[in-house]
């Protein structure tokens, strides 16, 4: 062997070295000096040889990691329990074992001038639109930042409108998720260190979908995706509509109503307006502290929070029962959007609105829903429009978006992402 | 000219048309044309008018296909030369501010009546003024969309209330019909004007569109629903008001929404709820009107849109909240409308003609 080695040239010493002698997997050639810097800041080994321009980078890295755990942020009933951690390469393991397609493509970046952290734009190449694609790419070109810590750095730099109160980004961590949304001709971006994927582009029809609507009957997935439209609505506008009725429409309101209504108000010192911001606000606090505290202490403050100070401002006589079920209602709606960053942005905007309502009553919701929905139909993510495929109407896309129909008849990908390849499944 | 990427298709041209003419006609038909009228005839009137706006949409359309690359603000220089063609626009500028103006206003009265009876009109027309700002600013395919957006809902909520409505719907009072020969009905036809003019804006929507082969069949639709609204509002308004007690209530289908019960229910007072229809179908028509108005100025005085979107902000304001009352601002609304026939009628047969005179022939470069 070392025979054979002294009698080799200079020029090939290398290549025998890295295919008789070393036997780790992963080998690569390396001849510049900042990739040597590179690989070694990276936790490989790097062998240079004397007198060889050339050396060699063997990956001799290895980390501790997260063990594979259910999700915790998007959790179903059935179907797939894993989800992604914070290693890149299991990641990209997960959706490897789920699409064994020549045409998966995973495109490497570097992302960061002093962390280098590893990205990895995934799309399937006969599937997903050649623009789409390039302009992804093109956007995580452009990133100039000393270090991305998390996904959420990069879905802030790539997202369209920056002001926006919408998440233009869907993420998840969830591998079921990102094979389904490649499958439909979308391109996901994976960070390393990070245990969320980026979908994009992602439109409003997707932050209101869960995984578990395709393993369930469609019957009842299609039910309850129509539940969640009314929950979001409740999440939105249900303080607000409180807040006109009793602030400025109390005709609106059945006299029987209106009579035990006024009965449980009475007493309370403030207007409506700002009895629901005291409750609402009070609310947002308890959850900021929920999701600081340990877990375990955390529930009893909930209870405490909720049920203790709902009850006491109730007998105290600042709020109304009435506020007190309206403003929970509200909060477990807007706990019932599938999308964590949906929810969020509904609970900005209902601060907005029911600013609105107090002013201006069921005029100001409507001002508000005009705002709100100009808003999102001005909204693109990625060169489709947010409220695709529902505005500008797509018909063959609907199977799949207020209702799911059953996955006999959904043949076609949607053709809102002008996929190249469109056909699905087999008649 | 624009991103030819976002061309507007087909069913959003017939929608924004049908949006844009969907406005302040469907709870006042039965007065306006009804006072004319006066006999039950009104039903008839309206779809007469909507026959002839059939006919008045052809032309334009045809004479806008002339120019199929350009809008109206560009293709009257090719017609008529630099003077007249200043002079034209001039004329459909002035009338889609008006025509927003007029929107505004009546927003704003129906607002201070229905919901919000101690806020001032002025702060009402303000924050209405201000939300379309923000949609206008956006180009006429935000505009569109939005049209796609609230066009199911105000259908949808406009057929279920008068579907409720036949509960107390009476035959007898639509009859008899031709009563009194067919002269009232005659006389009716020219205030439908009113509520039919709007379709022009194809004046400007057929260059951006995806197919403008196409523009004469999305103006028919868009034509053909607001004449089914119109239709279903005077038939229902006068099934069940009677003509007597329709010419005297200012809203008449408000008048017949307020009627409703809900056993059960959680809504008392569904006028209130109706309004809220109004609210949207007055947005879009505003909105395209307001777009049309500052993209004709843009063309004409070739200077950036977005200022002459600020600059009509006071102006459609001012119009807006000049006359004193509401009954002068059904009267200006009457004039308003032989402004319209005019605009969409009289003065494309004249370019028409003109061009058939002149033998203008124009080549799509």
């Amino acid at each position: 062997m070392l025979e054979s080695l002294e009698n080799s040239t200079e020029n090939n010493i290398i290549d025998k070295i890295s295919e008789k002698i070393i036997t780790i997997s992963n080998v690569s050639k390396i001849d510049s000096l900042n990739q040597c810097i590179y690989d070694i800041l990276s936790g490989n080994t790097v062998l240079l040889i004397a007198d060889s321009k050339k050396g060699l980078s063997l990956a001799t890295q290895a980390w501790e990691g997260r063990d594979i755990s259910e999700s915790s942020t998007e959790p179903t009933v059935k179907g797939p329990k894993d989800s992604f951690t914070e290693t890149l390469k299991t990641n990209i393991v997960h959706l490897r074992r789920r699409i064994k397609d020549p045409n998966f493509i995973l495109d490497k970046f570097n992302i960061g001038r002093r962390s280098k952290t590893d990205l990895v734009v995934t799309y399937i190449k006969d599937i997903a639109n050649e623009e789409l694609v390039n302009e992804v790419k093109k956007r995580i070109e452009k990133i100039d930042i000393d270090s991305a810590l998390s996904s959420g750095y990069i879905e802030q730099l790539i997202e369209d409108d920056f002001l926006s109160p919408f998440p233009q980004v869907l993420s998840t961590e969830r591998p079921d998720k990102v094979v389904s949304a490649l499958m439909e001709g979308r391109v996901a971006i994976l960070l390393d260190t990070d245990p969320f994927a980026l979908i994009v582009p992602a439109n409003m029809s997707m932050f209101i979908q869960s995984p578990s609507d395709y393993n369930e009957r469609w019957i009842f997935a299609s039910l309850i995706r129509l539940l969640r439209y009314v929950i979001s609505f409740i999440a939105l506008y249900l303080p607000s509509l409180y807040i006109a009725l009793i602030a400025f429409h109390q005709g609106l309101i059945p006299t029987k109503l209106a009579i035990s209504i006024a009965a449980s108000r009475e007493g309370v010192p403030f207007p409506s307006l700002i009895e629901a911001l005291i409750m609402e606000g009070t609310l947002e606090i308890l959850r900021e502290a929920g999701v600081r505290l340990p877990r375990a202490i955390g529930q009893a403050v909930g209870i405490v929070g909720g049920l203790v100070i709902g009850e006491a401002a109730v007998s105290a006589g600042i709020v109304s029962p009435i506020m007190v079920i309206v403003v929970a209602l509200t909060a477990i709606s807007s706990f019932a959007i599938p999308q964590y960053s949906l929810g969020i942005s509904f609970r900005i905007l209902r601060f907005g609105i029911m600013l609105a309502a107090g002013f201006l009553g069921l005029y100001g919701i409507l001002l508000s829903f005009i705002l709100i929905s100009v808003h999102i139909v001005k909204l693109k993510s990625f060169g489709t429009e947010y409220t695709n495929p529902l505005i500008p109407y797509r018909p063959k896309d609907w199977k799949d978006c207020i209702i799911r129909k059953p996955i006999m008849s959904m043949k076609n990908r949607p053709e809102m992402l002008k996929p190249k390849d469109i056909k699905r499944k087999g008649d | 000219m624009n991103n030819p990427k976002d061309k507007i298709t087909t069913t959003q041209a017939s929608i924004a048309i049908a949006s844009t003419l969907v406005g302040m006609g469907i709870i006042t038909i039965p007065r306006t044309v009804g006072v004319v009228v006066n006999t039950p005839d009104v039903w008839i009137s309206v779809l007469l008018g909507g026959l002839i706006s059939f006919l008045f949409g052809y032309i334009v359309v045809t004479l806008s296909k002339k120019f199929p690359d350009k809008t109206f603000f560009q293709y009257s220089y090719d017609i008529t030369g630099r003077y007249l063609g200043f002079i034209f626009n001039i004329i459909v500028i002035v009338y889609f501010i008006l025509f927003s103006s007029f929107e505004v206003r009546i927003l704003g009265e129906i607002t201070k009546s229905y919901l919000l009876d101690k806020t001032p009109i002025e702060l009402i027309m303000i924050f209405f003024l201000s939300v379309g700002v923000y949609l206008v600013v956006g180009g006429i395919n935000p505009i569109v969309r939005i049209c796609q957006v609230y066009f199911p809902i105000i259908c949808l909520l406009f057929f279920s209330v008068m579907f409720i409505s036949l509960e107390h719907f009476e035959i007898n009072n639509i009859r008899p019909v031709l009563g009194k020969g067919i002269l009232p009905v005659i006389r009716g036809v020219k205030v439908t004007a009113l509520i039919y003019t709007g379709f022009e804006i194809i004046f400007i929507l057929l260059p951006f569109m995806k197919n403008s082969d196409k523009a004469l069949k999305a103006t028919m639709i868009g034509i053909s629903i607001p004449l089914l609204f119109y239709l279903t509002s005077s038939i229902i308004g006068i099934g069940v008001l009677t003509i007597e007690e329709s010419i005297n209530v200012t809203y008449p289908l408000m008048a017949i929404v307020s009627e409703f019960e809900f056993p059960g229910g959680f809504i008392e007072r569904f006028e209130v709820f109706f309004s809220i229809i109004w609210v949207l179908a007055l947005y879009t028509s505003f909105v395209v009107s307001y777009y049309c108005a500052s993209f004709g100025l843009s063309k004409t005085f070739k200077k950036d849109i977005n200022f002459f979107i600020y600059a009509l902000l006071p102006i459609i304001y001012i119009i807006g909240i000049f006359p004193e009352n509401l009954d002068i601002v059904f009267k200006l609304g009457d004039l308003f409308a032989d402004f319209g026939l005019f605009v969409a009628g009289l003065m494309p047969i004249l370019l028409l003609l003109i061009i058939y005179i002149k033998g203008v022939v124009y080549e799509k470069k």
